[in-house]
């Protein structure tokens, strides 16, 4: 059987593009995870690696990380924690010199293992930081959006693996683009699936439809009055401002600009993961 | 005395339908169940999310829509704008409605405007039959049951049995006291 065993993440916040090309082969016994040549990670590369990892171990593969030649990609992702997760169940290629851990609590939350049990509390800090960085209109708005994809993370996106969040506020000094970015990983059902339960959507079979529909208000695989969730992500920050919502998944990438009309982009790409990636991007002007 | 139901959280924030219905079955747990009044204090929460608003509001006057009975009377307390708005969002889409209070001044939320008007007239008449608002509003009588039925079921009026001029039955209806008191 065909299976992923090497994934290159390449370049500047690699995840957020459709390109992103596995190799493959009959090998199901590993997974590599080639970061040498990143140049950036975001949030959502580094929650992302974790839940690969953690994913591929889970499922009974020996994941490997090769890190990022770029020492201060690799201190970096140190400090967020990767590395701490990925200790015991991956390989790592090469140690890290890690640095006196400063508190940068107010700006960043380094890769957190979130259950339904703790979502609450981590939306919470999350939420305190957004409001004290970003001011109360813009903090709010982005407190409610990342609540959302918490909650969708650890109900419909619930699996013996777990979801990983991180954040991450710019100051633009070095990014060149001030904002914060929050991202979240499952491994549950994924989107489409999770819409297919429902009736009304059980014969969707486009990975990029189900992205879409599921950006809609109303739209949910539950029988209850749900479904409001991602459809308020988009106006919660629309209505303070500009930013963006990526969400990976089903075979498909979509990305919504949250301003104005708020048309949703999305295509087709390999996803070499099950459950569903999402990443908050709030703009600060 | 109105036992209080202080909806709290260490930094203001809550979130997730799990927590909502943590708090739902909490505040359920903590007011008597003959209560006739009771008001649940939000001051303090900076904001919440659809979800949690939804499990935790939106289940309860739901509920208190379909079933009669106590409390007779729900009032909303220490809202801020954003909490306002969400609470606000989460009742409209399922076409509930709910009473704030905000010291002596009472509020709609959620509420049409022809829900408003009536309510209006409902705090300037003090205690009034079905047959008062028609008349006063020039309605019919079953639109004006109509519109004092859903303010009861959101427990923002009361109503009490009594006998009309010729005999038989009717209800009075009256704005119930929700003074703030005893902490559930």
């Amino acid at each position: 059987m065909l299976d992923t065993v090497r994934i290159q993440l390449a370049g500047r916040a690699p995840l957020q593009r459709s390109d992103l090309a596995p190799d493959f082969c009959e090998d199901e016994q590993s997974l590599v995870l080639d970061a040498r040549y990143l140049t950036w990670a975001s949030p959502l590369e580094l929650a992302a690696i974790v839940t690969l990892a953690v994913t591929a171990a889970t499922r009974g593969r020996q994941p490997t990380l090769l890190l990022p030649h770029n020492d201060d990609v690799a201190s970096y992702m140190a400090r967020m924690d990767v590395l701490e997760h990925l200790d015991g169940i991956a390989k790592i290629d090469k140690t890290v010199v890690t640095q006196s851990r400063s508190d940068h609590r107010s700006k960043l939350m380094e890769v957190t293992g979130v259950t339904g049990a703790n979502a609450a509390a981590v939306t919470e800090t999350l939420g305190a930081m957004a409001v004290e960085r970003l001011g109360p209109r813009v903090g709010i708005a982005a407190f409610k959006s990342l609540g959302e994809l918490l909650d969708n993370a650890t109900t419909h996106g619930q699996s013996d693996v777990g979801a990983f969040t991180a954040a991450q506020l710019y100051s633009g000094a070095t990014s060149g683009r001030p904002g914060f970015e929050f991202a979240v990983c499952d491994a549950g059902v994924g989107i489409l699936e999770h819409l297919r339960t429902s009736y009304r959507y059980q014969d969707l079979d486009d990975g990029r439809v189900a992205l879409e529909r599921a950006l809609e208000n109303g739209v949910s695989g539950t029988p209850e009055c749900r479904g409001y969730g991602l459809g308020d992500l988009g106006d919660a920050v629309t209505r303070t401002g500009a930013g963006r919502l990526i969400l990976r998944g089903a075979g498909a990438i979509a990305s919504v600009r949250l301003r104005g009309q708020r048309p949703i982009i999305s295509r087709s790409a390999v996803v070499p993961a099950e459950g569903t990636w999402a990443l908050l991007r709030v703009k600060v002007s | 005395m109105t036992p209080t139901y202080y909806v709290r959280s260490d930094k203001g924030f809550l979130s997730t339908r799990e927590l909502g219905k943590t708090v739902l079955r909490d505040m359920e747990d903590r007011v008597p169940t003959d209560t006739v009044a009771v008001n649940i204090d939000f001051a303090g929460i900076v904001a919440m999310t659809v979800s949690f608003t939804d499990e935790f509001l939106g289940q309860y006057y739901s509920a208190l829509a379909t079933h009669g009975g106590r409390p007779a009377a729900v009032a909303l307390t220490g809202l801020n704008e954003d909490v306002r708005e969400t609470i606000a969002m989460c009742l409209e889409r399922r076409d509930l409605i709910a009473l704030e209070q905000q010291a002596e001044q009472l509020t709609l939320l959620a509420a049409s405007d022809v829900l408003v008007a009536t309510f209006a007239l409902a705090q300037e008449l003090g205690k009034f039959t079905a047959m008062t608002v028609a008349e006063r509003l020039g309605i019919t009588a079953p639109n004006a049951n109509n519109r004092l039925k859903r303010l009861v079921s959101a427990r923002a009026l009361a109503r009490e049995q009594g006998v009309a001029e010729r005999g038989g039955k009717e209800f009075n209806y009256f704005i119930p006291a929700l003074a703030t008191g005893s902490r559930s």
